[in-house]
């Protein structure tokens, strides 16, 4: 059998295979060195090559390693257990590992009393923050596994934004997500995911696009989380005391009013959708291929809405320093004029000869061609003025 | 283990005094060639460091031409005597301080003086420029470099007297008459004279020579008081009856005296010389500077890589153009038409006089070439034929020089780049990749044209097809921006067919396949195009195949990607590691995918292909994965951290050692083997496997020196790559028999190919000259008259009986 065959056997068996890996975190080269000391009695020291002997992997890895595997087993046969398996001992296991293999690598940790209710969650936090990245990619699946059957979103939203979640649980991520519900989760997975593929973008569209009424409660906290950066800017245009920053401030709050005004909850959710880099063109196409009548009629009055923004403030563009000097970080998921019409364009690539059979999307596809050709015929215009205005300065400095 | 790719050219070679030989330093050996082959034909070894002198005793009399002396010398602070035809030690002095220069007069002397000599004082006098090291470890500015005087009679010399100290040593440089020796420093030439006579106290006189810019080279006139210098400008000087005043001998001081007051022409300051002129041809530095051995004619060469010869009397020029590398060393041969020059990029060329016709060359490994910033750890400038153990290597100059690894000799050399060796800093192409199949056949390059200002940039991918007989490489495709403007990140071969891949920075990957495996014919051995893939527009920056060649590995940046190469099929994607990925390599034929990346955090990691899973990884820095082709063994060459170089107790394992090779087994993070090892940075590692019972693994360090070794002995015991045994009959090269007396016979094949050609030839009727009238020139049209007439004929069916 070929090694061809062999991974297509693995590809097709991938959902069954739950492989564990022998060494599931780096292996740490700190102690590797200094227990090396050469073979031979006496090296020539002009020699290109030597041969020594004592390499071994050292403890502390050895150490976590097992740890790893115990947990791993202990937690697979939990899982299996769905009515004994409740969130308190779940906390509590995680807590102990995290404990016991930072203290392996050398990461202290003051001991502290077991805290019951809240203050457990937020203590859990903290350790994953710290340690997670010695789980490996095995432990870290199965700890995302538990959180969300256990629905501690917290946790899970800790997992997405330290990069602890692999590239093969995103789907299983995304599905489970808009399974529950959880609108603010899948906007940190739009976030941080680097590698989203077809099907979790599908997946996402569908949910944003046309929402059930459970899930536009829980969009609220995205709403909140808009208004609440738009209402800061705000603040820091008023404050007199910034006025360097002042320019920066008032071009953030414009851009974060046009993001935020005459935008339903869920069609927040879709600015970081537009905005990410991290969605390929060709996923992303490939996505919107397989929208339906109604999902599609929603996305293009989202996007007709951005083109009468753009049209109506023309002075809103990116404002990248917003972020680092004003701490506005949503200045960065606004999608530009430029995502907005590259996105038209594939929608329209894509399903021409399905949009041509719904006649009522026909009037809204007209008012986006009217914003089209004002918005062109304003930059022609615009550009014969720079010109004129470039051609100005050149015989200003000639002179 | 075998080592070699040692320097030729880290100090001047000697010829015989025969000219049959030439010793050449290489390293702590000196390696004996012969002239009539330029094949090595033995080595002096003993020198535990660097030899930096050689002194062949010359022949004082005809009759003692086949003697074979010479003196060495060398930084472990030795002195020896050697017989090179035995070879032989015949003697060791312990100077007790590294020695960088020594000059041994009495040799040079007349033959009586040399009777004389021996006679009255029993002793042999050398001058040696050391290196005092216990100012160096007292760790002060003061002046290291010391030029003393050593009598080597003696086994043991003591101090010795100190002619002058130099913040450097200096070499010196002495007089084919042997009566004068000097150094130069900065804008200075001292010079001593030798003392005569037999006082044990003679002391040396001195002078100085001054210039107002630095001083590369000098030498001394075989007969006349004549020194020519070479400057860092280029610049030629002549000092012409130099010594008159101070150097003057016994009987001469009166009459010099009424010359002191004379206007000496171009000498500076109050220099005892009577004249000095300058010629100035050299763009560059000089570096090379010498007399023939009538004293009539100055060679001089510096970094152009053109050698001059000047006309003492007249300044006439006379040149060797394009030798293709800076020169380093010129030098004579006791005979008078042979001469040798010693270039930069490790390369001997024996050169017949007068006509400076380059005999042969004695090929050594050349350096590798100086990247720009931006490609320094990008490229991949070294390859393996790991069936005939040949290495194809990157050079100056654009050019990829094929070496043999097992017998340590130069095979060919392909210019990848068509252009003249030019002095200038600045670089202009820059190969960036050479990869070659598993077989040898064939070998692939790519160079970058950098752009001028923004403007001219060019990528060129180019395929080489072998010649069997001759082991070199002729141009068989180029492709011109394969990528468009982007870079060629790597470029891979299959192990079984003619299938290449090459991977690039714009963010796809390009399948290439042989013409000949779809014509079917041996004739066409151009590249074509078979296939384009790219993952999410990320930059490609490795790729591998399988043992069996039916999975491809490509990585996509930080994702590694499976792929079916036949039909261009994603098979998966395996998975990411934390930074870009720089080296992919299957262990064999096993299912492990061994992954290497840089920067910002360097990994090692092996993947399970056939779990779809990671299988183990370290957070090493690796320069190069190989993985021999029949088990999933693989190695690695790392560069050990920082952190432990500062370690001292860890200081004898690790001294000068800034790497390690790592012999692992496929599923296994524990090595089976490790090496520490000198230059890992810009290092290269392959396994050989000529014959399958001998598996060995060659290491080529970042200086091009390399050792071919068994990984599986713990042997470190090092001997010269040279294949002494099997070049007795080298010698004897040449055709014998039925050939030499008639030549070759014909092809008998060929022949009836051609008759077969020649009967293919369309068949043109005479009758019909309007169907060939336009295949010709238009002033040669026939007469009208005579056209018509043919042409109705034909219409008309003309009757044949009618005419006869």
């Amino acid at each position: 059998m070929t090694l061809l065959e062999a991974i297509s056997n693995a590809v097709a068996n991938q959902d069954k295979v739950d492989s564990q890996s022998d060494y599931p975190i780096p292996l740490s080269h700190d102690g590797i060195f200094a227990n090396l000391k050469p073979k031979l009695e006496n090296p020539n020291l002009g020699t290109l090559v030597n041969p020594i002997s004592g390499w071994g992997i050292s403890e502390s890895d050895v150490e976590v390693i097992d740890l790893g595997k115990k947990f791993s087993s202990k937690l697979k046969r939990k899982l299996k257990d769905t009515n004994g398996f409740v969130k308190d001992e779940f906390v509590k296991m995680l807590k102990q590992f995290l404990e016991k293999i930072g203290e392996k690598v050398g990461i202290s940790e003051a001991e502290s009393e077991m805290v019951l209710g809240d203050q457990a969650g937020s203590e859990i936090q903290i350790l994953v923050e710290k340690n997670g990245f010695l789980m490996g990619r095995d432990v870290s699946g199965l700890v995302l596994k538990g959180c969300i059957s256990l629905e501690m979103w917290e946790l899970v939203e800790i997992l997405i934004s330290n990069s602890l979640v692999d590239h093969s649980s995103y789907s299983y991520l995304v599905s489970n997500l808009v399974e529950k519900q959880r609108s603010d989760l899948l906007c940190v997975v739009i976030k941080e995911a680097s590698d989203l593929g077809a099907t979790e973008l599908l997946s996402i569209l569908k949910y944003f696009l046309c929402p059930s009424k459970e899930a536009i409660s829980t969009m609220a906290k995205v709403r909140e989380e808009w208004e609440s950066q738009a209402m800061l800017a705000i603040e820091k245009v008023s404050n007199t005391e910034l006025s360097k920053k002042s320019k920066v401030a008032e071009e953030a709050s414009i851009l974060l009013m046009v993001a935020h005004d005459g935008f339903s909850t869920s069609e927040l959710c879709l600015h970081y959708l537009l905005a990410s880099r991290n969605v390929d063109e060709v996923m992303f196409a490939s996505a919107v291929s397989k929208l339906n009548g109604n999902e599609m009629g929603s996305f293009i009055r989202y996007l007709s809405k951005w083109m009468k923004k753009y049209e109506m403030f023309p002075q809103a563009g990116p404002c990248p320093k917003a972020a680092s000097k004003l701490g506005l970080k949503l200045c960065n998921w606004v999608p530009e004029l430029t995502d907005i019409t590259k996105c038209l364009g594939l929608l329209i690539d894509e399903n021409f000869s399905t949009l041509v059979l719904y006649s009522d999307l026909h009037e809204e596809l007209k008012s986006i061609a009217r914003v089209a050709d004002g918005l062109a015929s304003e930059s022609k215009l615009s550009c014969f003025v720079a010109n004129v205005v470039e051609s100005l300065k050149l015989g200003a400095a000639r002179n | 283990m075998k080592r070699g790719g040692r320097s030729y050219v880290t100090s001047p070679p000697s010829f015989s005094n025969d000219a049959k030989k030439l010793l050449v330093c290489t390293g702590n050996t000196v390696s004996v060639f012969s002239a009539a082959t330029g094949l090595q034909i033995t080595s002096l070894e003993g020198h535990t460091a660097p030899v930096t002198t050689l002194i062949v005793v010359p022949a004082s009399s005809p009759a003692q031409k086949i003697l074979c002396y010479c003196w060495t010398a060398s930084l472990d602070g030795t002195i020896r005597h050697w017989d090179f035809s035995g070879p032989e030690l015949l003697k060791t002095i312990d100077a007790q301080l590294p020695i960088y220069s020594m000059v041994i007069p009495s040799l040079l002397s007349e033959p009586q003086q040399i009777d004389k000599r021996r006679e009255l004082s029993g002793k042999l006098v050398a001058y040696v420029s050391v290196e005092d090291i216990s100012v160096v470890n007292q760790g002060s500015k003061e002046l290291r470099g010391h030029i003393r005087r050593f009598n080597l009679a003696k086994s043991r010399i003591p101090r010795g007297d100190t002619l002058k100290e130099t913040a450097e040593p200096e070499s010196i440089v002495i007089s084919p008459s042997g009566e004068f020796f000097g150094i130069r420093h900065k804008c200075k030439i001292h010079i001593w004279d030798v003392p005569s006579g037999g006082s044990r106290h003679a002391v040396s006189r001195k002078m100085t020579l001054h210039h107002t810019k630095v001083i590369n080279a000098f030498a001394f006139h075989p007969t006349e008081r004549v020194i020519a210098a070479g400057d860092v400008t280029g610049r030629v000087l002549i000092w012409r009856g130099f010594g008159n005043r101070k150097l003057a001998l016994g009987n001469q001081k009166k009459k010099v005296r009424a010359m002191v007051d004379l206007d000496n022409a171009g000498v500076r300051g109050e220099d005892d010389a009577e004249s000095c002129t300058t010629w100035h041809w050299h763009s560059a530095e000089v570096n090379v500077l010498n007399f023939s051995s009538d004293g009539a004619y100055l060679y001089s060469g510096g970094r152009e890589g053109v050698l001059v010869v000047w006309q003492l009397d007249t300044g006439k020029k006379k040149f060797l153009p394009r030798i293709g590398s800076p020169l380093l060393y010129f030098m004579w041969s006791p005979d008078p038409t042979l001469s040798s020059v010693v270039c930069a990029d490790n390369q001997i060329h024996l050169l017949k006089m007068p006509s400076m016709e380059i005999l042969r060359t004695i090929s050594g490994i050349k350096p590798p070439p100086s990247l720009p910033r931006m490609y320094e750890g990008l490229a991949s400038t070294v390859a393996f034929d790991r069936s005939s153990g040949i290495a194809a290597l990157c050079t100056e100059n654009y050019c990829v020089q094929l070496y043999n690894l097992l017998n340590d000799r130069g095979i060919s050399e392909i210019q990848v780049c068509e252009r003249n060796h030019q002095p200038g800093d600045e670089i202009t192409v820059v190969v960036t990749a050479v990869a070659l199949s598993l077989d040898g056949s064939v070998m692939s390059t790519t160079e970058v044209k950098l752009p001028e200002d923004g403007i001219g940039g060019l990528v060129s991918l180019k395929f080489w097809a072998s010649e069997p007989d001759s082991k070199t490489f002729t141009l068989s495709t180029i492709v011109y921006e394969p990528h468009r403007d982007a870079g060629v990140s790597a470029i891979v071969f299959h192990p079984t067919r003619s299938m290449a891949v090459s991977t690039s920075f714009g963010g796809d990957f390009k399948i290439w396949v042989c013409n000949s495996d779809k014509n079917q014919t041996d004739k066409d051995s151009s590249w074509i195009c078979h296939a384009v893939g790219s993952y999410k527009k990320k930059p490609m920056t490795a790729a591998a195949f399988s043992g069996d060649g039916t999975v491809m590995a490509v990585a996509a940046e930080n994702v590694i990607t499976l792929w079916n190469p036949d039909k261009n099929i994603l098979l998966s994607v395996l998975g990411s590691t934390l930074t870009p990925i720089t080296k992919l390599c299957f262990a064999g034929k096993s299912e492990f995918l061994v992954a290497a990346s840089h920067i910002p955090r360097p990994e090692l990691s092996v993947w399970n292909t056939s779990k779809l899973s990671l299988s183990w990884s370290y957070g090493l820095r690796i320069e190069a994965v190989t993985s021999a082709v029949d088990s999933s063994a693989f190695a690695v060459l790392a560069v050990i951290p920082k952190t432990f170089k500062t370690d001292e107790s860890k200081e004898n394992i690790f001294r000068g050692r800034d790497g390690a090779i790592l012999l692992f087994n496929g599923s296994d993070p524990k090595p089976v083997s490790i090496w520490t090892v000198m230059k890992a940075r810009g290092g290269s590692i392959s396994f050989l496997e000529g014959d399958k019972s001998q598996l060995r693994l060659a290491y080529v360090n970042g200086s091009h020196e390399y050792v071919v070794f068994d990984p599986n002995s713990d042997e470190s015991h090092e001997r010269s790559a040279v294949d002494y045994d099997g070049l007795a009959g080298l010698e004897e090269t040449g055709d014998a028999g039925y050939t030499s007396l008639y030549g070759q016979l014909p092809d008998y094949d060929k022949k009836r190919m051609e008759d077969v050609e020649s009967l293919g030839t369309p068949f043109v009727s005479s009758e019909r000259p309007w169907e060939t009238i336009f295949s010709g020139s238009t002033l040669n049209f026939p007469p009208l008259q005579k056209l018509c007439a043919e042409f109705f004929e034909s219409l008309m069916e003309k009757r044949t009986a009618v005419v006869e």
